[in-house]
């Protein structure tokens, strides 16, 4: 394990949360933050604490764009 | 050598692009709905496939960050 590796797996763990998509996939799911503010859900329950991890990531969506052209670039250009 | 020839590079690289073209559209999406065919036409693609599949995109995603950490 090399930190390339390690930096390659953690960028696609955070790509993994990130690109659930609201509208298509959690919202139909009860997951977003919608349902914390109308009361149905608690913020400090299991399934509370996986929609704050979800909200946080959509977050890196900009910055995440950047992170994968730049690690695609890489792997293309030189391995 | 390139990561197209090696077949696991090859699919998170891919996992990666679908991604990168799925925040870029939400973030703009007059940007990637204005080339729909041609060569630019790939980026539509990806974006539509990451923002429909999005759950299947994500397992693919934490599978290869697996595969990569581990395999």
């Amino acid at each position: 394990m090399t930190l390339w590796t390690l930096t390659q797996s953690a960028l696609l763990s955070v790509n993994a949360v990130a690109v659930l998509n609201e509208r298509r996939f959690l919202a139909k799911r009860g997951l977003t933050m919608e349902s914390i503010r109308d009361g149905s859900t608690s913020a400090t329950s299991a399934r509370g604490q996986i929609i704050g991890v979800i909200n946080a990531a959509s977050y890196l969506r900009v910055p995440l764009i950047a992170l994968n052209a730049i690690v695609i670039f890489v792997k293309v250009v030189f391995g | 050598m390139s990561a197209l020839f090696d077949f696991k590079s090859f699919v998170s690289t891919l996992a990666l692009f679908v991604c990168a073209c799925t925040y870029v559209k939400l973030r703009a999406p007059g940007l990637i709905d204005s080339h729909r065919t041609g060569f630019r036409g790939v980026f539509w693609k990806a974006a539509r496939v990451g923002e429909r599949l999005s759950p299947f995109v994500s397992a693919l995603c934490a599978y290869m960050a697996v595969q990569t950490l581990f395999g």
